[in-house]
């Protein structure tokens, strides 16, 4: 291969590399535990999880978060990571308010590490409470 | 290196990378996308008016629903019956009423007569009494640490009550609260009870008002025998100790009045 063309493929590589992993890739935050590492243990469980997508983690203040609307059962999903105590209280402050009686039947956020997950029940898709609790006691499971 | 040859390697450089560009452009902006549409979802407005439940609760109206959740979580709806609640720090509603007499169907154990509760963060220096008289089941274990005793089917409480068991006394209005018409509690009086088992003097001289919350009443109602405690309803087994027992019958009938076993059961105050 000529000098030329390794250094083009060389160019593309770093280019294309970053994209891929980065762009469309579930971030973890390390320390704590990964989304797919729950969503894993769901799916042992029979829920499947495929539509808790990456999604932006700032209005969580959280290193990295995976959301589905009506993701499980009708449920919606927030599954956030966070790398210290701070960005968490500020992460659970988020979560209350927002839950309203206007748009939540049912909420519920539990933490396991610096991990929380958020579970809202926004049209009485689990009315007792038996699908959310499953889920939850799954997730500390994971502790 | 010719310019000819030097335009062969770039285009055979694109050749390769060709395939994957269009799919990093098809697939990069659905990312995107979806990150923003899932950011939506969450960006709701601030009044809050939702009601915070610390574990398990009845649902409304009471006749037999039960919310399952048995950690912190909110509802857009408040207790329906706040005799069977207790108000926590945050604002949290802690239901501390017999959960199989309204319609809980989960693991269950059987008490007798008063006691700590033992629901999830609570603290053990500052205790939260159950103040049901007789006997009945609670979804939780005995605290670890606490005095229970296991006799006759059911958990006795022979430890101590602190000042806050006579202080908030008025929560003895959780007796009078409806329960549903099939319920069955444990088949136990206070007759069954350990050596060194005592009821709170409170208990035996101090009943509750119904329809008085808070108040008590003057004169103290005359005492009943033990024996009165006993249900007139057909026996049912009592479960195995010390493991939960076996889930029962769910209710979904309805009702609201107490049921003769239940009723007899109240009665055993007094001693």
């Amino acid at each position: 291969m000529s000098p030329l063309r390794l250094r083009l493929a060389g160019w593309l590589l770093l280019v294309l590399v970053p994209l891929w992993g980065g762009g469309c890739g579930r971030p973890h935050v390390k320390g704590t535990l990964a989304v797919d590492d729950v969503l894993k243990a769901w799916s042992s469980d029979g829920f499947n999880g495929q539509s808790v997508v990456n999604v932006d983690p700032e209005p969580w203040s959280a290193g990295a978060c995976s959301s589905g609307a009506a993701a499980i059962h009708g449920l919606d999903i927030l599954i956030c990571e966070y790398g210290d105590d701070m960005a968490i209280l500020a992460g659970q402050k988020k979560i209350s308010s927002d839950w309203t009686e206007q748009s939540v039947d049912t909420g519920a956020a539990v933490q396991v590490s610096r991990t929380i997950l958020e579970i809202t029940d926004r049209t009485k898709a689990d009315p007792d409470g038996r699908t959310i609790a499953r889920l939850i006691k799954k997730f500390r499971d994971l502790h | 290196m010719s310019l000819v040859s030097r335009l062969r390697s770039v285009a055979n450089v694109f050749t390769i990378a060709c395939p994957i560009v269009p799919f990093l452009l098809l697939v990069l902006p659905l990312c995107l996308a979806s990150t923003v549409s899932q950011s939506l979802l969450w960006a709701a407005d601030a009044p809050v008016g939702v009601a915070r439940y610390r574990g398990i609760h009845p649902l409304w109206p009471q006749t037999g629903g039960f919310c399952y959740i048995d950690v912190p979580h909110v509802h857009n709806k408040r207790p329906t019956d706040l005799r069977t609640y207790r108000v926590l720090p945050g604002e949290e509603n802690l239901y501390v009423g017999d959960p199989v007499a309204l319609g809980y169907d989960g693991t269950r154990y059987p008490y007798f007569g008063p006691h700590p509760l033992a629901a999830a963060g609570l603290s053990a220096s500052e205790p939260v009494y159950c103040y049901l008289r007789g006997p009945h089941f609670h979804a939780e274990q005995p605290p670890a640490g606490a005095s229970f005793v296991f006799k006759a089917g059911v958990y006795w409480f022979i430890g101590t009550f602190l000042p806050a068991f006579e202080r908030d006394l008025y929560n003895m209005w959780v007796n009078d609260a409806p329960v549903l018409t099939s319920y069955e509690p444990p088949q136990v009086s206070l007759a069954d009870a350990p050596p060194g088992y005592v009821q709170p003097a409170a208990l035996r001289v101090k009943p509750v008002v119904p329809g008085a919350p808070g108040a008590l009443a003057a004169p103290a109602v005359p005492a009943v025998p033990a024996v009165a405690a006993v249900p007139a309803v057909p026996a049912v087994p009592v479960p195995p100790a010390p493991t939960p027992a076996a889930p029962g019958k769910k209710n979904l009938r309805g009702g609201s009045s107490p049921s003769p076993a239940h009723k007899a059961a109240r009665k055993d105050g007094p001693s």
